[in-house]
């Protein structure tokens, strides 16, 4: 699937009826997203790079580089297109079927001429070993420049400070290849633009914790997604502002009800079959199972960016951004969000959709769940499945397996 | 002698238990970028933990059957007792897989100490100062574990072991490039095994006579005319019984790019300066393995390699679910591409199970070197 056909997608899902504004700007935002794509590919007006997604984007936007997320990308066309395609043409190129589904996907879409040609490929390393080796396939596809920035394993003042010297090298880095220089004013207001939706997004995440959860299941993967790949426009701020008003006016009592009854609230402890949308919305309507808070939207402490400072608060921010988080450096991060998650949001249970091809995920169940039990008197669900192909297990064995899990909650 | 190492690998729990009997403290490392010299220098015993072959019923409970079965072999033969000597167990995050099982292990296995290093990506001057921040930690905290200042002096003399070691295993890697050498590439791999275990000291005297026997030798094991001189690239490989096979089909393995072969041992550690941050300098800048970037480094590295040692043919093992080193197989590939050199990717299992199906492909592909 070309850029081009996601773009119709996504204007397509712009313009039909949807009864939250915050669903309607989301389709807008990603349009957007993929038109700008769309005309850097075909104009050459303005730089388009491919970025792994825990490389900090606002950098990008202050030098007006398009940023196109290939693994993102790449979800997207599988889950509106199928994924075996692009998988048959990874493994002809030699990718193993055991690495990561969306990986496959990407390198997939790669070689079969279905990604945008970029002037340069930016990643970061320390998050997923399947994600950086995947980006050196392309870098190798494309012949073209590339910048890894070396994350370490923790957030530590002095993994902080190592990390602020790869952003400070990565500086010269894009000016040469866009022939321009950084503009620090503008860098600044980036990072005031997603100091500002960062808050807004914490605020949607306080009022998640009201009962009956203020969001639907299927709206919380958006919110992560237009973070990580608009963070730092002016457009993520409107997009955060609509959805803070909503799950407000939703507690509130101003808006009917989201589900007939709340049975059930329950958490993401990592990620879920995005070939699915269906399956959250199953939950919901059809066992009152609401997904009160999830892994890769909770923000877990106070820190916030500050402008004056801007390489140094997107250095410390790559630690403790929802999305990383959980993955870099030691499973205690993950542990202690899971944990305060289950704690601050009156969790009867926690669902851990184990994507199968994800070593670094799944290798941290025993633990999570252990630990979960243990420390916050929760149980949770593994239920292994892969995020993109329908063909590991199908949406019914899903449901299946879920509703045992209902049904053990049920009689606790 | 190559009989008598390949007893200390095969035997190697006992080995270890016998230097804890004694007092000293065992610690068990799990990857080559932890740098032994500090364990020694802590009056230490540093050796290196493994699996062995068979199920890993209970390793897949803990951690997840899509981990590396090397990882998950590891840990099973923890939950087996095997390593209850250890007084320590150090890892770093290497890959995915280790620092997900160093986290397992640590909250399921009850080794007193535990500790991950935190390893660059890279190896400018910046991560270089990083690591050596590192290493000055671990340092500390093993010596306090240990109750032992780890001095300057120490390390310096730790170095000269390890060196010396390293300067024995080159001289070992020169004789195979002899037209026909005189030691297997099986045999090869029995001797360093032994050195995951052994106290250096005793493994430098047992290797200074190999040797002497050895450069006195006529060629002898890799009988027969017309063998394939073969290279075997990858990731952890710690069974002989993988390189008898490719030379029991008429190959002989003169060198390799593994873990536990160059990557070990190729480069020296710097004996003048401050040793941790010779350490540190070595260590990030030694033959690197496929997690570190530039991915070109390795690339020219095994290049290297592929000439001094004139390899004609490139087994490359990856382990199943390995994302490094099978994601990595394409671009070897294409890397080496100008050299001419056939290469073939065998994914294994860690146990030894698929060794039949293994000798096939292996028999096709010499066939196809031959032409
Ligand atoms: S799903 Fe797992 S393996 Fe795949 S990119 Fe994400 S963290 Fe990496
Ligand atoms: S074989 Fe691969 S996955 Fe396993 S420990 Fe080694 S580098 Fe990591």
């Amino acid at each position: 699937m070309k850029i081009a056909q996601v773009l119709e997608a996504m204007q397509a899902g712009r313009d039909m009826d949807h009864p939250l504004e915050s669903v309607r700007l989301y389709y807008d935002l990603m349009a957007r997203y993929y038109a700008r794509i769309e005309e850097a590919e075909r104009t050459h007006h303005r730089p388009l790079v491919i970025l792994g997604i825990y490389t900090p984007i606002e950098l990008f936007y202050a030098m007006d580089i398009v940023p196109c997320h290939a693994e993102l990308h790449a979800m997207n066309a599988a889950c509106l297109g199928g994924c075996q395609g692009y998988f048959d043409t990874a493994a002809a190129y030699g990718t193993p079927i055991e690495a990561c589904s969306i990986q496959r996907a990407m390198i997939g879409m790669a070689k079969g001429g279905l990604l945008p040609t970029p002037d340069f490929i930016v990643s970061a390393a320390g998050v997923c070993d399947s994600e950086v080796k995947s980006l050196e396939v392309l870098v190798k596809h494309f012949g073209c420049p590339y910048f890894l920035t070396d994350m370490p394993y923790q957030g530590d003042p002095a993994g902080v400070a190592y990390y602020l010297k790869e952003l400070e090298a990565l500086v010269p880095f894009l000016e040469s290849q866009t022939g321009r220089p950084l503009d620090w004013g503008r860098l600044e207001e980036t990072v005031e633009l997603s100091r500002q939706a960062a808050v807004l997004y914490r605020q949607v995440n306080e009022a998640r914790k009201a009962c009956p959860s203020p969001m639907r299941n299927q709206d919380f993967f958006n919110m992560c997604t237009v973070y990580a790949m608009m963070a730092g426009t002016q457009e993520a701020v409107d997009y955060f502002e609509v959805v803070a008003r909503e799950v407000r006016e939703q507690v509130e009592g101003k808006r009917p009800p989201l589900r007939p009854q709340e049975r059930f609230r329950l958490s993401c402890a990592f990620c879920f079959p995005a070939f699915s949308p269906e399956l959250l919305n199953w939950m919901e309507q059809e066992h009152g199972a609401a997904i009160a808070i999830d892994l890769v939207n909770y923000w877990r402490g106070e820190e916030e960016m500050d402008a004056r400072r801007p390489l140094e608060s997107l250095a410390k921010k790559a630690f403790y951004l929802p999305l990383a988080m959980p993955f870099i450096g030691p499973v205690e991060n993950w542990s202690r969000s899971v944990i305060e998650m289950g704690r601050g949001y009156s969790l009867d249970g926690s669902i851990f959709f184990a994507p199968v091809t994800c070593k670094e995920g799944c290798a941290t169940i025993r633990i999570l769940k252990d630990r979960m039990r243990e420390e916050a008197g929760i149980p949770t669900l593994v239920a292994d499945c892969d995020m993109i192909d329908p063909s590991v297990v199908s949406e019914e064995e899903l449901k299946g397996k879920l509703e045992g899990f209902f049904e053990t909650l049920e009689a606790r | 002698m190559t009989q008598e190492l390949k007893d200390v690998f095969s035997n190697r729990h006992q080995v270890a238990q016998a230097v804890a009997n004694q007092g000293k403290p065992v610690m068990g490392w799990m990857c080559t970028y932890v740098p032994e010299e500090i364990i020694h220098a802590a009056g230490a015993h540093p050796i290196r933990v493994v699996g062995t072959g068979g199920t890993t019923t209970t390793a897949d409970a803990y951690l997840y059957s899509n981990v590396c079965s090397y990882a998950r072999a590891s840990l099973e033969e923890g939950f087996r007792g095997s390593y209850d000597f250890l007084s320590g167990y150090i890892a770093v995050n290497t890959c995915d897989n280790v620092r997900r099982l160093y986290e397992v292990w640590s909250r399921y296995l009850n080794t007193p100490f535990t500790h991950i290093l935190k390893l660059p990506h890279r190896a400018d001057e910046e991560a270089v100062e990083y690591f050596a921040g590192e290493l000055s930690d671990f340092r500390e905290r093993l010596g306090a574990h240990v109750g032992k200042e780890i001095s300057d002096d120490a390390l310096r003399q730790a170095i000269e072991v390890y060196n010396r070691t390293r300067t024995l295993l080159r001289q070992l890697y020169e004789l195979r490039k002899a037209d026909t050498p005189p030691i297997s590439g099986a045999e090869v791999m029995d001797i360093l095994l032994a050195g995951l275990i052994l106290p250096k000291e005793e493994y430098n005297r047992k290797l200074e006579l190999l040797l002497s026997s050895l450069q006195s030798k006529a060629a002898s094991p890799p009988k027969g005319e017309d063998r394939i001189r073969m290279m075997v690239v990858g990731s952890e490989l710690d069974n002989s019984e993988y390189l008898r096979t490719i030379e029991e089909l008429g190959g002989v393995v003169v060198c390799d790019d593994l873990c536990n072969g160059t990557r070990y041992f190729w480069d020296d550690v710097k004996v003048n300066g401050d040793p941790l941050q010779a350490l540190a300098n070595r260590y990030l800048r030694r033959s690197p393995c496929a997690r570190m970037r530039p991915t070109s480094e390795r690339m020219a590295r095994s290049r290297q390699l592929i000439q001094d040692f004139r390899v004609e043919g490139i087994i490359y093992e990856a382990l199943k679910f390995c994302d490094l080193y099978g994601e990595d197989f394409p671009l070897f590939k294409d890397n080496i591409k100008e050299l001419g050199v056939p290469a073939m990717l065998l994914t294994r299992d860690y146990s030894v199970a698929g060794l039949g199906q293994m000798k096939t492909r292996i028999q096709a592909f010499f066939e196809t070197i031959r032409g």
